[in-house]
């Protein structure tokens, strides 16, 4: 008897979210899914003619798309662990106690402001190879100037840093959050057993903030798959496909070559990669929970 | 003299990582104050003329805002995500509590399907989305602006992470006394997540107040014009007016910073709170 | 149980307002039509077209106009969208002139030939002009106007390191057609001539190892309509007649040759600078930076405004080629899926060919008309003798002798987005033959779903 007013209050507590969610995402993930079986007809704008996996053999056959693929992978192996990795060191930063932890606290929020297209102009302003601010430093150091942005093994790279700069300090926010929940005597207890401050937060904090943890790493995991706006301002791609993301592949198919079908099929591909990792972090942290 | 080598070193990091977060913000910020033809003067050799301006002018946020009625991007943008926020956290903190507390048939399946609507990216499903809206009769409407953005994979996905924390015991206590669910709801958990709230408020504002895509196709009129797509605007064919963009880009950023500031208090754990895990 | 009846005062307004409802909807029913217009939001654009419209709505006070403008890059985006889920609410939309093919194959558009006869269309406009808004024998899209390419030259410089520029319209020079039309045809620098005057141009005058002022740059750096005219200049059209085959044209002899003396430019003889976008190229010649810019027209009044002592000379060629300039702008075309063609198509006559809208529009925003009565009125107007308004007389001669439009193909979009991906990994160093045989190979795969 309980359990069954249980779950009636739990579906009845999910109805609103999963109304909204069924009328603004389901219905046009379905659409999406369908879309990409399909391709435009020439005579009619927008009507679909259904085409069964052609979409996905013409992908599978192009070269430029497994680049793409690899690219992806190659860019989310780096970035994710990273981002996770520095929003959790800035977070154990952000809450230290001392004079002037506000102010540093404030200066480590403004990327979180800054838009990812604007934050992108700057930083592509200073990244010149010509003349920009961070080539001028090396100069100081007697590096020779970098190309960054138009060098197909640096390109990539660049932009890892400029996603990491906004991401990491987003992410930071919800460690940061996450850390409340871990009390202060605990670790005051451990800190008198004699444990280094790296023992301390390996062995004590770290599991205690498992759960926020899952959440930045799954969802940073999602948002770096589909990212593409740095690539869509800064490099198109390029130079020589380098920074060619699977996602901007399929924006450029989808919206400026107008071929939605098999724009489509990309992001279900996508789709599946982003799946495996997702899943596979969901295990890896039920693993550690037992 | 340890203690003290040790506080420099540590101040030197954080301003070492703040400068570095900093300075883009910075350049725009200069670079909206200077007239435009000197906004890339000073890049090309890199002189510290460039963090500095010599020549102030304004003129390029009286003409955003009075000649291109940014304001009333402003307006829209902060109306548009605190509408959001509000709805937002009402809808999906309820759900995560749900998969986080209750125990139902199904609870993982739903759960899945849940997290997977952020995985497909929002261009993708624009077009499907748009014709959903346009039969709903919102397009060019606020509605149509607010009400896609209400409810969040990723912020359920928030709350239950956060709600599975707390200790069970609280509950268990709580249902001999003979409580409902909402009143547990209301009365233990919102009042233990002050973190979390202001967290995904944080991140169902942004969402909106970054939103670029779907505000330019679903909405046309000059009166509801969001920030981001006022942003694109200031690109245009032949040229960019550089000092126009990095004034609005500015006033952009500084919003949500002004709004965080305050809101920082609820992070830092008060006398009371770290209790309940003992 | 509750009155049935409400109170006197509340019954009134009600009958007021249902009053008022029955004559609001006998007025709408009479009301005007409106039409939607899909175009550009930049610059002073609008400001021009709204000129336009409120001419013609006192002409046709039964139709009104009501414009959804959009910046350049959203502007594409944003037609796609409303083109694929087939929006009746556009009438009209602007069209990229270079992408009248591809919207016509995908169904966007909707043919003209019941509003503009055959040859109405031939005495209105320029051949080059009206030919690109034709697809496949049908009339899509009006020319509302045109461009054309000028070679500026920054004065100051050439003076201060003592290179004798070439023969061009001068500020403080009063002039005429057929002065310039001589210059034109007989003093037109070769692509040689520059890059030997940009060698000398190069400078890096703070002595620190970075060049501080560049010999030349190209405007629309690495895209297409810019680059368009240096293989043409040779002889090599980019595809095949029919718009549907790359191989063979896109890297034929005469584009590995434009492509390697493109990548020199950057690479080997340094004259011009890496990683400029073409959004930030004129600000280098606007700030005193560059020597030489080739680019559009609409540089001008920008120029001027920097202060930029700058002269217009034409467009450069190759020696032993042609020379060959970029043409092109906007067209209108009426929206497939609208309710209000025969309006629209009215509206867009009046803007297009018009003499009355045509000249509003071309006094007002002052980009370079397509229709032959206003080249004409340009030729032979006072106004246009002296710099800088001297430089519309060379882009008439332009548009009469040398313009070559982008190709008219199906896949346009693709081609243009292949074609800068190329030239930029060209312009960073990838060898040319290589960088276009792999571009051709693309191209050809999207354009095989045309045939």
């Amino acid at each position: 008897m309980k359990s069954r007013s249980e779950a009636l209050v739990a579906y009845l507590m999910l109805v609103p979210a999963f109304l909204a969610l069924a009328i603004f995402r389901f219905y046009p993930i379905a659409v999406t899914c369908w879309g990409s079986l399909c391709t435009e007809s020439f005579v009619v704008a927008g009507k679909q003619i259904f085409v069964g996996f052609a979409n996905y053999l013409d992908l599978f056959q192009d070269p430029i798309f497994w680049k793409s693929v690899w690219v992806t992978i190659k860019l989310n192996v780096v970035i994710n662990p990273l981002q996770v990795c520095l929003a959790l060191l800035l977070a154990v930063m952000a809450n230290q106690r001392f004079r002037g932890i506000g102010f540093y606290r404030l200066l480590f929020f403004v990327p979180i402001g800054v838009s990812l297209p604007i934050a992108c102009i700057v930083w592509r302003i200073m990244l010149d190879p010509n003349s920009g601010l961070i080539d001028s430093i090396l100069a100081v150091a007697k590096i020779p100037a970098q190309p960054f942005l138009i060098n197909q093994d640096q390109a990539l790279w660049c932009i890892v840093a400029i996603a990491t700069w906004k991401g990491a300090s987003f992410w930071m926010i919800f460690l940061w959050a996450g850390l409340q929940d871990v009390p202060r005597e605990v670790q005051e207890a451990a800190k008198i057993d004699g444990a280094s401050q790296v023992q301390r937060f390996l062995r004590i904090t770290l599991p205690l903030i498992k759960r926020p943890l899952l959440f930045v790493l799954v969802t940073d995991t999602a948002v770096n798959f589909l990212l593409f706006v740095p690539m869509f301002l800064l490099t198109r791609g390029g130079p020589s496909y380098s920074t060619n993301v699977l996602m901007y592949e399929a924006y450029k198919t989808g919206f400026v070559y107008g071929e939605m079908g098999k724009a489509l099929a990309i992001v279900m591909v996508l789709l599946a990669l982003v799946m495996v990792a997702v899943v596979a972090q969901f295990r890896l942290f039920q693993r550690e929970q037992s | 003299m340890k203690t003290f080598f040790s506080a420099a070193l540590i101040h030197v990091l954080y301003l070492t990582v703040g400068f570095l977060f900093l300075l883009p913000l910075w350049w725009a910020l200069a670079s909206s104050v200077r007239p435009l033809n000197d906004i890339f003067k000073y890049v090309s050799p890199f002189s510290l003329a460039a963090l500095i301006p010599d020549k102030i002018t304004f003129e390029a946020y009286r003409s955003i805002f009075f000649d291109r009625g940014f304001g009333i991007a402003v307006f829209n943008s902060l109306f548009v995500a605190l509408a959001t926020v509000l709805a937002g956290l009402g809808v999906n903190s309820l759900a995560g509590f749900a998969f986080a507390v209750l125990r139902f048939p199904g609870r993982n399946a739903l759960f899945g399907i849940t997290v997977l609507t952020f995985l497909v990216p929002f261009e993708a499903i624009s077009i499907p989305l748009y014709t959903v809206v346009r039969s709903l009769g919102w397009l060019d409407t606020y509605l149509a602006l607010i009400v896609p953005g209400v409810a969040n994979g990723i912020v359920i996905f928030l709350f239950r992470q956060f709600f599975s924390q707390v200790p069970r015991e609280l509950v268990d206590a709580a249902r001999i006394d003979g409580a409902s669910w909402l009143t547990i709801f209301v009365r233990i958990y919102l009042p233990l997540s002050k973190p979390v709230i202001v967290s995904a408020a944080l991140l169902i504002f942004l969402f909106q107040w970054e939103a670029f895509l779907w505000p330019l196709i679903s909405t046309r009129s000059e009166g509801l014009k969001v920030i981001q797509v006022a942003l694109a605007g200031f690109e245009e064919r032949y040229r960019t007016l550089w000092n126009e963009l990095f004034a609005a880009a500015t006033v952009a950023a500084l919003i949500p910073l002004l709004i965080l500031l305050p809101l920082q208090r609820f992070y830092v754990q008060g006398v009371t709170a770290g209790g309940f895990k003992s | 149980m509750k009155a049935l009846f409400l109170p006197p005062r509340a019954s009134a307004i009600v009958v007021i307002l249902c009053l008022w409802s029955l004559f609001l909807f006998t007025v709408s029913s009479h009301a005007a039509t409106t039409i939607r217009w899909l175009t550009l939001s930049d610059g002073a654009w609008p400001d021009s077209v709204k000129k336009v419209i409120a001419a013609f709505e006192a002409q046709n006070p039964d139709i009104k106009v009501e414009l959804d403008t959009y910046p350049f890059r959203d502007l594409f985006e944003t037609i796609e969208v409303r083109m694929k889920a087939q929006d009746a609410d556009v009438d009209l939309i602007s069209v990229d002139v270079p992408l009248v093919a591809s919207y016509s194959v995908r169904g966007y558009l909707a043919p003209m030939d019941e509003y503009f006869s055959k040859d109405d269309i031939e005495k209105t406009w320029v051949k080059p002009s009206w030919q690109a808004g034709t697809y496949k024998g049908s009339f899509m899209a009006a020319p509302q106007n045109s461009s054309s390419q000028f070679f500026y030259i920054n004065r100051k410089l050439f003076q201060q390191y003592n290179v004798t520029p070439p023969k061009a319209l001068e500020p403080g020079k009063e002039t005429s057609y057929d002065e310039i039309a001589s210059i034109a045809k007989n003093d037109r620098w070769t692509w040689d001539q520059v890059v030997d005057a940009a060698k000398k141009l190069t400078k890096d005058t703070k002595g620190d190892g970075k060049i501080d002022v560049w010999g030349f740059e190209f405007d629309q750096v690495s895209r297409l309509y810019q680059l368009q005219c240096l293989g043409e200049s040779l002889g090599g059209p980019l595809v095949s007649p029919d718009g549907l085959k790359a191989e063979g044209y896109l890297n034929s002899n005469e584009w590995i040759k434009a492509a390697q003396w493109y990548s020199d430019l950057f690479n080997k003889w340094k004259v011009s600078p890496k990683n400029v976008s073409p959004a930030e190229s004129p600000n280098l010649f606007a700030s005193g930076k560059v020597a030489m810019f080739v680019g559009g027209e609409w540089n001008v009044p920008r120029f001027q405004e920097a202060g930029v002592d700058f002269a217009i000379a034409p467009f450069p060629y190759f020696s032993g080629g042609k020379p060959v300039t970029g043409t092109g702008s906007w067209h209108v075309g009426i929206a497939k899926a609208s309710s209000h063609k025969a309006e629209a198509a009215k509206f867009a006559k009046f803007l297009t060919e018009e003499e009355q809208g045509s000249k509003i529009w071309f006094e007002s925003q002052g980009q370079l008309p397509a229709t032959q009565v206003l080249l004409t009125a340009i030729e032979n107007a006072e106004k246009y003798r002296s710099f800088p308004n001297d430089a519309y007389l060379l882009g008439v001669y332009e548009a009469r002798n040398t313009a070559v439009f982008r190709p008219v193909t199906p896949g346009y979009l693709q081609l243009e987005d292949i074609f800068f991906s190329t030239f930029e990994d060209i312009r960073n160093g990838v060898d040319p033959k290589v960088a276009l045989d792999g571009a051709a190979g693309r191209v050809d795969r999207f354009l095989a779903q045309f045939k």
